[in-house]
């Protein structure tokens, strides 16, 4: 009995909601925000903003980066016929199979406490050009498809006689090549700053996005009848030569470079500082570093620069007051116009409103 | 020649008999049947088919009826022409600037993107970048949106015709929506074009005095109708002997048998003798409830048949030319030899019967007073005097509002009658000037007639016609009676409806013969009412009209008629009124018209004007069916119009302006990313959201805000019709509101797109483990803010949130998440090729941008709100519509918006003291 009560009364409610919906008389919440209204509201936003806007800038602030633009660095390799060191730069616009090093020293004035990550930085570079973000085939990428490759690869997509380049597409053939080492200069004595390759790309393109066609990583395996892409050295088997699972498709500097950025200047992650190894357990100490770079990738002949950054993070990311600055702004404006409706409220209170309200609709008394 | 005036057909038939004797006779309309007519009572028929196909009447009247555009409609159109213009030329700079600053040189420097090259540009490359441009900056232009809009408009006329208030007591008078095309011109009305008689009136006609030998009588009892005799100079009301006088009888005859009323056939069995004789012998007491069910085409006719039976003069029907009248209990018998029928030039009908008793045949004449005391035969000096004291009383009556007819007749005698009908009969076998011929007979037969008398037929108001009239005035919209009625009683109708008030300075424009006459006319009441401080209305007749809309006076003749509050048009045919309603619709400001009415008479008027409107009248719904709009009485129209159609209008007019609003703040990060780009076409979002924008992330909340949104409470735009000024003259859609609108969406995608960029600048905006974004990231953060600020902008848009608004709101949202939940993270086979798999949950991992995203949003809606703010603060009647009350706002059920003048005239007292106060 009471079921079929409960029924009819939904029924009943029902209907009665039916027929005010078609009276449009629903019942609703109608705000009127006006000035002494939305006063708390103001405050309360200038009140939580500028606090939280602090606290970014702190977070920020609290993040250690170090840039070190190499781009016209010196070659350690290569002497002009007086003797003078020659820029890489100008050694690789020459011949670009050159091998050129250059090194560069800086120095830590606070101690980067862990974790640390190696980024390598462009600008520039526009990873974001519609005809170079397209040109990229996935399911090669996925291993899915060893035998064709997509038109959106050209030009790069098979050489003069038909092989495939494995990867194909621009991305792939112009990926960043430098080799960056870092070392601790201890008392004259220099030591290999431990950094590792992995776990630096997304986890859905470790995991998901990129896998290696079945079959042994080689010529004849998995990577039959493919060639590797035009400007570059290796083959795609051989990027990593002490980590099979970190080769052909699956390496993950191939992966973080496949990752087209938003903007021309951009920095991808090279490599996480290891601080499983003694002495960089809490990040890396005061003092002074060596930076060693294997120079390879041309950027001049575009104005483009390179960059060698090194950096911690916060929760938030990188380094970059930005948002900090954004909600203390956003919050002083809040909590100025909060003062100002005040003053509004108490100075002419509900006359203001009210002489405000007096315009060419407002009916005369007859 | 086929033609397409429906009571205009002229023929003979010949038919040669077969020894060579041919017969003629004349064919009429009354010989004419019409497509689509019904022919009933008859088993057979002799027919030929005369017209078919497109010589129809059907078809040559069905002119092709241009297509009524909305307001909002065509500034729709140039709001678009605005964007197209905008795009093409964002298209060009892009274009130019691309070819400008990377030239084949810079990017043949740029070694990643393609292998160097010299071939020269050619135009079709730079034709393959324009619409490469055009196809990502193409999503400025709302598509959509008149999808959006259809289904919109067409939901909106469920609410019109769902509203019980609006809905009339009988059958299936739920106000009725032809077009959903216009829903929001109901907002826009500047001129009402109104009929009267039907719609003002309620076209049930009255039996209410008659005068009969100089004496006046007066029925004063409506429901057992009883006449009383006043008294000449007291004007007290007297009763009436038994025996009712014999002048009052043979006038009451008279009414009884001019007329083309018919006797219902349901109150006659078939194959009763005429009369029936258990209807004679039924006693006089029981009269009433055996007064036969009359039908006529004139409404006036039948009150006056009516009017007789109550009296004792029974009309009992008619067969073949035999006509029974029951007069005081007697039966007598008449034969009918010849119906003159009523035509507007005459104005007036007759018919010519035998007394079966005496054998006298007689002329019986009735029509407008004007006719029929013209053929009054001078006669002595008494019949003089009677004619110039019924002519007294005709205006008495007029000025009451009452429709006359006088009454005449004339005694024929039998070779005077013969004589007549062979004349007749000889001018209407005529093909050519056939009317002329017959009017000439018809004149010379109502002629010397003898005045019996005159009628005054009360047409009752409408309900509520003085308030409707009233706020109408209020609001600002400029009525105009348009009727056939004769000057005086439209005039006094006018008064009694409010429509002109005893403090308004009537200007007459009648009679008039020339155009010089007219000219002078006019130039004499444009000097009248030139007086700003004083209110004019004015009198137009149809044969004045006609000479006014001559194009000389034409402009001159409007200039004036704006100036006049109330103008009443009298003696129009329906295309006189449909003229009227051109020569105010092509001015120059080109006001917006709606035109109201319920016959036939006023679909011309209707279907001229931008708004029809329709009245469910007594006449048939003829005028209902070729207007836009439907309703069962005339009050109706102001709920229409000031609740209905100011919603409407709100409603539609913010729909359009958010459309093109949401994809400014969508579109225009796209134009700022083609800087960072290279200008190379690439698209800041990704394909799927760039689909869907438009379709399900941003369509669902502005389209219940198009249904539901009020931004007035019904009561108060029922009760202050002011109201009704604000969304006057298209405001909603100026170009000011329109520039508004998009200065906001630029602020928005401003902020939205340097926001983003400035916290995700040298990929800072962290992921997890030190990872950075990618381009894919970027554009699905800026598209999921976008999709956000927008909507949020719609539901700060609004006055009243609903739940279904908010529900509306909150599936969108859920709707977006599960969409990039499942596009980017289902791991089969094509997502996870597409490069923006994973990246909605990376959106998640990343504090940074989700704290990125409540800053921005605030920062995008701040101006807004404070836009709204100052809006509400200075709306007094917003707040006054929430009762008063202080505080954040109310939530409340609407009362019913039923108003009262009581309050009406309260509330406008207040602002008046307020005044004063300062």
């Amino acid at each position: 009995m009471s079921a079929q009560a409960s029924t009819e009364q939904s029924k009943v409610k029902q209907s009665k909601f039916k027929q005010k919906f078609k009276q449009q008389r629903l019942p609703a919440w109608q705000p009127i925000l006006t000035a002494d209204t939305v006063l708390p509201a103001f405050f309360l936003f200038g009140l939580l903003f500028v606090p939280l806007g602090a606290a970014l800038l702190f977070f920020s602030r609290s993040v250690k980066e170090l840039q070190l633009d190499y781009t016209e660095c010196n070659s350690t390799t290569h002497k002009d016929d007086s003797g003078n060191e020659l820029r890489c730069l100008d050694v690789i616009d020459k011949d670009i199979m050159d091998n050129c090093t250059c090194r560069l020293n800086f120095s830590i004035g606070d101690t980067f406490t862990k974790n640390v990550y190696l980024y390598y930085g462009l600008d520039n570079f526009y990873q974001n050009h519609r005809r170079y973000v397209k040109s990229r085939y996935d399911k090669q990428l996925l291993g899915k498809d060893t035998t064709t490759v997509s038109s959106e690869c050209e030009p790069f997509d098979k050489d003069a006689n038909g092989n495939i380049y494995a990867p194909c597409g621009a991305i792939a053939n112009s990926m960043f090549n430098d080799t960056l080492l870092l070392y601790e200069i201890n008392e004259g004595s220099t030591h290999k700053v431990p950094l590792v390759n992995t776990e630096i790309a997304w986890p859905s393109d470790r995991k998901i996005k990129f896998k290696n066609p079945p079959g042994a990583l080689n010529e004849t395996g998995a990577f039959a009848n493919t060639v590797h892409p035009p400007f570059w050295t290796r083959n795609v088997w051989e990027l990593d030569p002490n980590n099979p699972d970190n080769s052909g498709y699956q390496n993950e500097d191939l992966m973080v470079w496949m990752r087209s950025a938003a903007f021309p200047t951009f920095r991808k992650l090279y490599r996480r500082v290891d601080h499983t190894v003694e002495g960089f357990k809490f990040g890396l100490h005061m003092g002074e570093y060596q930076l060693m770079v294997d120079y390879r990738y041309p950027v001049h002949q575009f104005g483009g620069r390179k960059r060698m950054i090194l950096s911690t993070t916060s929760f938030l990311g990188g380094k970059n007051s930005f948002l900090g600055i954004t909600y203390i702004a956003v919050g002083c404006v809040c909590l100025l116009l909060g003062v100002v409706f005040l003053i509004i409220h108490i100075k002419f209170g509900k006359r203001a409103v009210d002489l405000l309200n007096i315009n060419q609709n407002t009916p005369y008394s007859d | 020649m086929p033609h397409a005036n429906l009571y205009d057909f002229k023929g003979r038939l010949e038919v040669y008999g077969g020894d060579a004797t041919t017969t003629h006779a004349p064919l009429s309309t009354d010989n004419l049947l019409l497509r689509g007519a019904r022919l009933k009572n008859t088993s057979l028929i002799h027919g030929m088919a005369i017209y078919t196909g497109r010589d129809t009447k059907v078809a040559l009247n069905s002119k092709i009826k241009s297509n009524k555009f909305s307001t909002v409609d065509m500034t729709m159109n140039y709001f678009l022409v605005f964007y197209l213009v905008l795009m093409v030329g964002e298209i060009i700079l892009c274009t130019a600037l691309k070819y400008g600053i990377f030239t084949q040189e810079v990017t043949n420097n740029m070694w990643y993107l393609d292998y160097p090259t010299d071939d020269p540009i050619t135009a079709r490359l730079v034709y393959q970048d324009a619409v490469s441009f055009l196809v990502i900056f193409s999503y400025i232009i709302p598509v959509s949106l008149y999808v959006t809009l259809e289904i919109q408009k067409f939901l909106g006329t469920m609410f019109l015709q769902w509203d019980e208030e609006v809905t009339g007591t009988g059958e299936d008078e739920a106000p009725k929506v032809n077009t959903s095309d216009l829903n929001e011109e109901l907002g826009q009305v500047e001129y009402l074009f109104s009929d009267k008689t039907g719609t003002l009136t309620e076209n049930v006609m009255n039996f209410r005095q008659c005068s009969v030998n100089s004496r006046r009588y007066k029925e004063m009892d409506e429901e057992n109708g009883v006449l009383v005799f006043l008294h000449p100079d007291t004007l007290e009301p007297q009763p009436l002997p038994r025996l009712l006088p014999d002048d009052l009888v043979t006038f009451l005859e008279t009414l009884a048998l001019c007329h083309t009323v018919q006797v219902s056939s349901s109150s006659h069995k078939p194959g009763e003798d005429r009369g029936g004789s258990s209807e004679v012998t039924a006693g006089q007491m029981e009269m009433e409830d055996l007064t036969p069910v009359y039908h006529a085409s004139s409404p006036d006719e039948k009150a006056l048949v009516e009017a007789c039976a109550r009296y004792g003069v029974v009309f009992r029907g008619s067969r073949e030319k035999m006509v029974t009248l029951e007069v005081l209990g007697h039966t007598k018998t008449f034969t009918s030899l010849e119906v003159l029928e009523f035509d507007s030039d005459r104005k007036c009908m007759s018919v010519v019967v035998r007394e079966e008793a005496t054998g006298k045949v007689w002329l019986l004449t009735k029509g407008a007073e004007s006719s029929v005391l013209q053929r009054c035969g001078a006669g002595d000096s008494d019949h003089q005097h009677l004619i110039n004291t019924t002519a007294d009383h005709i205006d008495d009556y007029a000025m009451t509002g009452l429709r006359t007819l006088a009454v005449g007749r004339r005694q024929l005698e039998e070779k005077q009658y013969l004589g007549f009908t062979e004349q007749l009969s000889k001018a209407r076998q005529m093909v050519e000037g056939r009317e002329a011929a017959v009017r000439k007979v018809t004149d010379r037969m109502e002629a010397d007639l003898t005045l019996l008398g005159a009628t005054g037929v009360e047409d009752l108001l409408q309900e509520g016609v003085q308030e409707t009239l009233e706020s109408f005035r209020a609001a600002g919209i400029k009525v105009w009676v348009l009727t056939g009625d004769k000057v005086e009683t439209a005039v006094n109708i006018a008064y009694s409806c409010g429509h002109f008030k005893r403090f308004m300075t009537i200007l007459t424009l009648t009679g008039l013969t020339n155009t010089e006459d007219a000219h002078e006319m006019v130039t004499a009441c444009m000097e009248k009412s030139s007086s700003e401080d004083k209110m004019y209305g004015l009198v137009v007749d149809g044969s004045s009209l006609v000479l006014l809309l001559d194009h000389n006076i034409k402009d001159d003749f409007y200039r004036l008629c704006t100036r006049c509050w109330a103008v009443v048009c009298c003696r129009m045919s329906p295309s006189q009124k449909a003229e009227t309603v051109r020569l105010v619709k092509n001015s120059k400001e080109s006001p917006r018209c709606a035109a109201v009415g319920d016959g036939a008479n006023d679909v011309s008027m209707i279907q001229e004007a931008h708004l029809g409107l329709g009245i469910m009248g007594k006449e048939g719904r003829q005028a209902v069916r070729c207007a836009d709009f439907g309703v069962a009485q005339f009050r109706f129209l102001r709920k229409l119009l000031f609740v209905h159609g100011h919603w409407n209008y709100v409603r539609l007019a913010t729909f359009v302006q958010f459309s093109f609003y949401k994809n400014v703040a969508f579109n225009t990060p796209m134009v700022f990313f083609t800087i960072w780009n290279a200008y190379s076409t690439q698209s800041v979002y990704e394909g799927l959201v760039l689909t869907m924008f438009n379709v399900t992330c941003t369509s669902l909340p502005v389209l219940l805000f198009g249904l539901v949104e009020q931004n007035l409470p019904a009561s108060l735009l029922m009760t202050r019709p002011h109201l009704y000024q604000r969304v006057a003259h298209n405001a909603v859609l100026s170009w000011t509101r329109f520039f508004k609108w998009t200065l906001f969406g630029l602020w928005h995608s401003v902020v939205m797109y340097f926001g983003l960029m400035g916290a995700c600048w040298d990929d800072t905006c962290g992921l997890p483990r030190g990872q950075t974004p990618d381009l894919y990231l970027f554009g699905l953060a800026l598209a999921t803010l976008c999709i956000f600020v927008v909507n949020i902008k719609i539901m700060m848009e609004s006055n009243y949130l609903t739940w279904v608004f908010v529900g509306g709101l909150a599936i969108t949202f859920l709707g977006y998440s599960v969409m990039y939940l499942l596009y980017t993270g289902i791991p089969t086979l094509p997502f996870i090729t597409y490069e923006i798999y994973w990246a909605y949950y990376r959106i998640f991992e990343s504090p940074s941008l989700n704290l990125t995203f409540l800053v921005l949003g605030v920062t995008c809606l701040l101006p807004d709100l404070l836009d709204k703010i100052y809006t509400h603060t200075t709306d007094k009647e917003l707040r006054r519509g929430r009762d008063g009350k202080a505080g954040i706002g109310s939530f409340r059920c609407q009362q019913s918006s039923v108003s009262d003048t009581d309050s009406l005239s309260q509330q406008e007292r207040k602002p008046g003291l307020l005044v004063s106060d300062l």
